[in-house]
């Protein structure tokens, strides 16, 4: 019958860290080098000099998947890679987020058919997927507005993002 | 080395093997066609070693008689593309033919993957394109949705074929 009591608040409130950590993470997506088709070389086309994924900082492509916390499924995903494919994924320290570029790692495109047995129809079966790029393959520039989708998801709208030094014409509203 | 060698080598290793087709390679893509039974493919595949060819696919298909194995042969000097055909009976094995040619193992395996069908002495008979804990055949016919299953007589016996 006493009084309610009201929980005090955290000592110390970590969210604006977060907040501020986010910025970094959002303006330094460092993607794996892994590709598994075709769309691999729309994202080499994307990493090279003419798209240059450096201006978003995104084009530090690493070797290994204990450096990298961006993941772009870019292909096929065949049964016999899907395993390969979750293991790279529990590789990555968190946080880490996924893009699944072109159809097939959305929905296993034009391999999907009643009676196939070949491959993993969508990279969401197998891994959380933060942004779906399709196209077939997808144009360097669908790449690019993903990862910029990607860091808005990230920063929690594109306003927020303060390092971001242009505003794109159609962007998405802050959630 | 033309497929004429390799006819006369076959003629002096294996004298019962009958039934050998010239072919009109324009027409059917292939020069010769020969028939044998799965005894008969380790020799057939020595005579085709010896005189000179290369080994170019081992493939199989189904038909409603049971599964056929197909060896192509071939060498760099037309006319020399040489089918051989072997029609088997469901469930049976053939002999590997790697004492002839290494790199049949790699098609055997293949063969197995896809069909089912299984290679005495094969030293290393394991999945090599579906995962290894696949439990289907997926090339045979009664797999999955069949548009076509023939039989090998409506394929091969036509007039012209």
């Amino acid at each position: 019958m006493g009084e309610k009591k009201i929980a005090p608040g955290p000592v110390i409130r970590l969210a604006v860290i977060e907040e501020v950590l986010n910025q970094f993470r959002a303006n330094s997506l460092w993607p794996m080098t892994f590709g598994l088709a075709c769309c691999a070389i729309e994202m080499m086309a994307a990493g090279a000099s003419r798209f240059d994924l450096d201006r978003f900082g995104s084009g530090a492509f690493r070797a290994s998947p204990r450096q990298s916390d961006l993941m772009i499924v870019a292909g096929t995903i065949s049964r016999k890679m899907a395993p390969t494919i979750v293991t790279l994924w529990e590789q990555m320290p968190a946080p880490k987020w996924c893009i699944a570029m072109g159809n097939c790692a959305i929905s296993g495109g034009p391999f999907e058919y009643d009676g196939q047995y070949a491959i993993v129809p969508g990279a969401n079966l197998i891994i959380p997927v933060d942004v779906y790029v399709p196209g077939c393959p997808p144009r360097p520039e669908a790449l690019i507005q993903g990862l910029l989708l990607l860091q808005d998801k990230i920063t929690r709208g594109e306003k927020r993002n303060v390092f971001r030094k242009f505003q794109r014409r159609a962007a998405a509203p802050n959630p | 080395m033309s497929f004429e060698s390799f006819r006369e080598e076959l003629q002096r290793q294996i004298p019962e093997l009958a039934a050998v087709r010239v072919l009109d390679h324009a027409a059917r893509g292939r020069h010769l066609e020969i028939q044998a039974a799965g005894y008969q493919v380790e020799a057939i595949a020595r005579a085709a070693r010896t005189s000179g060819f290369f080994l170019e696919a081992i493939t199989a298909v189904d038909f409603t008689e049971g599964p056929q194995v197909m060896y192509f042969f071939n060498s760099y000097e037309a006319p020399s593309r040489v089918q051989v055909r072997v029609p088997m009976k469901p469930g049976e094995s053939l002999p590997t033919i790697n004492r002839a040619y290494d790199a049949a193992l790699w098609y055997e395996r293949e063969v197995f993957d896809l069909f089912g069908i299984r290679f005495d002495n094969h030293p290393d008979l394991r999945r090599l394109l579906l995962p290894e804990d696949a439990d289907f055949f997926p090339l045979r016919k009664d797999f999955g949705k069949v548009h076509a299953f023939r039989s090998a007589k409506e394929i091969y016996d036509k007039p012209g074929a």
